[in-house]
């Protein structure tokens, strides 16, 4: 990454803020009831600086519940809505890169979906550099992270070096007239590693993956949390006569039983044991091999937020450093 | 899709075992209940009308569980009459609060007992869920029978599809509430063993989940257990709250799980 970049003073911090609010209403890390979570804000005062928010931000391009379209009679009307613009302000890098990876699968693939790209379009991504790990379920410097936002700020003390990403940044950092500095900055070092060469070698060892998979509740909370989870299910409503109603993509998780259920009732993965590995080699493998990096950022969420705390990380660390 | 317009219009009733009737008070609060009622044919809800016409019914549902040998006389002339039968409620689909008697000491429970007639009765059965004795063709849970499950049950049958059991827990919609865990907090919580689809109304309040919508059918108890015993709860406390609403249910789970495991007994047993 280029060392240019823009120097703005603390106490001029408003003024990037008004900035950004002329682009859309502001969204930041705020600390409310014990967890840090995105909250729209009006005084850049409600802002906590340190930590990583407990939810990820997905739900701001694929919300939990999106009608594709509705329906009346015989007619059809597609969803047509335009999203209100958006800043999310003081994304860490993990959450950032994680866009970047929702962006290859919505709108870089065939068939696209229609709702993303409009949420994806109205989102200034704004983020906030780690110099420290967060907490001990940070490990994204395992993972090969990307500098992937439109504006990100660096902490230097009595200033902020503001670094451009995207053209959309660059428009609104324009109206500050801020004065130009060389800076750069490594991305924190985190305590937690996760190695993974040969990972696929170890598929059939499932004496490492029993070890997590006794622990697992199936409940899911992990890929509610992850930032690159979207897997989706589909389900219509309509009325009691069936005249109308509308057709709804809503969250869904790999970790339930019935996600693979197909008809004749049978499912792909009714063990517990294979949808634990199933969820782990799609973020480090099968995805890798299809868009050549991992789809995992290593901020935690999954270690974090399960309630067990099962530790995937120092499983497979510990699995494969064995023999 | 069938014309549900051209649809002969189904031929429904309403019925309560022994139960408290609040999953049919339910149904008389639901929002649509005058759109339900235009289309199909009520002709039998004795808690809900006047004249009823109690046979050649096409769908039944019914509330409460089986206490006595009266119970068990009614539900089986019940699944005669009908074609296909509903089981609403944790009564009808758990046992739900009578069903504890399964797991007490019954010789003291009987010297609550006021009359000799009662007492009787009392020792007929012991109180079990519709499915212990007849078919059952669906199941509608919740302590009482959620009122958006029992319209979606409504619609999807009406619309001539196979209604959705699919089987999430509790924490499904807690975690896209963006609640938190209660179990984080040392609170014991039956979220991850506990059927979803609700509005998860308890744990959203800040009370725990306490399992009136029976098991979630991929549990792992083991796990589960484990962690209510790391937040330092006492194994009788996690014994009651098993038992509460389906405790019979969750017994034939749990049971299931240490054979195919071969682990230890996971609940401990009655004093």
């Amino acid at each position: 990454m280029h060392k240019k970049g823009f120097c703005l003073p603390k106490k001029e911090f408003g003024t990037l803020f008004t900035a950004l609010q002329s682009f859309g209403e502001v969204i930041a890390p705020v600390k409310k009831d014990k967890f840090l979570r995105m909250e729209k804000i009006e005084n850049p005062k409600e802002i906590t600086w340190e930590g990583i928010s407990w939810f990820s931000s997905k739900k701001y391009v694929f919300p939990e519940k999106q009608t594709l379209f509705k329906f009346k009679g015989e007619k059809t009307e597609k969803w047509n809505e335009n999203p209100s613009p958006k800043v999310l302000f003081g994304l860490r890098l993990c959450d950032l890169n994680a866009f970047a990876i929702n962006d290859k699968l919505f709108l870089n693939q065939k068939p696209k979906l229609p709702f993303y790209k409009k949420f994806r379009e109205n989102l200034l991504l704004v983020g906030l550099w780690c110099d420290t790990p967060q907490d001990e379920y940070c490990f994204c410097d395992s993972m090969k992270l990307q500098h992937k936002y439109d504006l990100c700020l660096f902490d230097r003390g009595d200033n902020f070096h503001i670094k451009i990403g995207s053209p959309k940044g660059e428009k609104i950092l324009k109206k500050l007239k801020l004065k130009a500095e060389d800076y750069e900055k490594e991305l924190a070092k985190c305590e937690k590693k996760l190695n993974t060469t040969d990972i696929k070698k170890y598929f059939e060892n499932n004496e490492i993956w029993k070890k997590g998979e006794k622990d697992c509740l199936s409940c899911g909370t992990c890929t509610i949390l992850c930032p690159t989870c979207l897997c989706f299910d589909i389900e219509d409503e309509s009325n009691l006569k069936g005249t109308c109603g509308k057709r709804c993509v809503q969250w869904d998780s790999c970790m339930y039983k019935d996600f693979t259920l197909v008809s004749g009732k049978h499912h792909f993965r009714g063990e517990r044991l294979d949808r634990f590995k199933h969820r782990i080699f799609h973020k480090l493998d099968y995805f890798k091999e299809q868009f050549g990096e991992s789809m995992c950022t290593g901020c935690g969420r999954c270690i974090r937020g399960c309630p067990t705390k099962i530790d995937w990380v120092s499983l497979i660390n510990k699995g494969t450093s064995d023999k | 899709m069938m014309n549900s317009t051209k649809m002969k219009k189904p031929k429904v009733g309403i019925y309560g075992i022994t139960g408290c009737m609040g999953c049919q008070l339910n149904i008389l609060y639901q929002k649509e209940l005058l759109d339900i009622i235009e289309a199909v044919d009520l002709r039998a809800f004795p808690a809900g009308k006047e004249k009823n016409i109690h046979d050649n019914l096409d769908l039944v549902f019914l509330e409460g569980v089986v206490v006595n040998e009266k119970d068990l006389r009614e539900l089986k002339e019940i699944r005669k009459k009908t074609k296909i039968l509903v089981a609403i409620g944790s009564c009808a689909t758990d046992g739900c609060v009578p069903a504890i008697k399964n797991f007490m000491n019954n010789k003291n429970l009987e010297q609550s007992v006021y009359t000799k007639k009662e007492l009787k009765q009392f020792q007929e059965l012991n109180p079990m869920p519709i499915d212990a004795y007849v078919k059952v063709d669906a199941y509608l849970y919740g302590c009482p029978v959620d009122k958006q499950e029992f319209l979606q049950f409504i619609k999807q049958t009406f619309l001539g599809k196979e209604f959705r059991t699919y089987q999430k827990p509790i924490c499904y919609k807690c975690n896209l509430q963006e609640r938190g865990c209660l179990l984080e907090e040392g609170i014991e919580c039956m979220g991850p063993v506990t059927f979803g689809n609700c509005s998860v109304m308890c744990p959203h309040e800040n009370y725990a989940c306490i399992g009136c919508r029976g098991p979630y059918k991929d549990a792992n108890f083991e796990a589960y257990f484990k962690l209510l015993e790391s937040k330092g709860i006492p194994k009788e406390t996690i014994f009651n709250h098993l038992n509460r609403f389906a405790g019979v249910k969750f017994k034939q789970m749990i049971d299931k799980e240490v054979k195919e495991k071969k682990i230890n007994p996971l609940i401990p047993a009655p004093k």
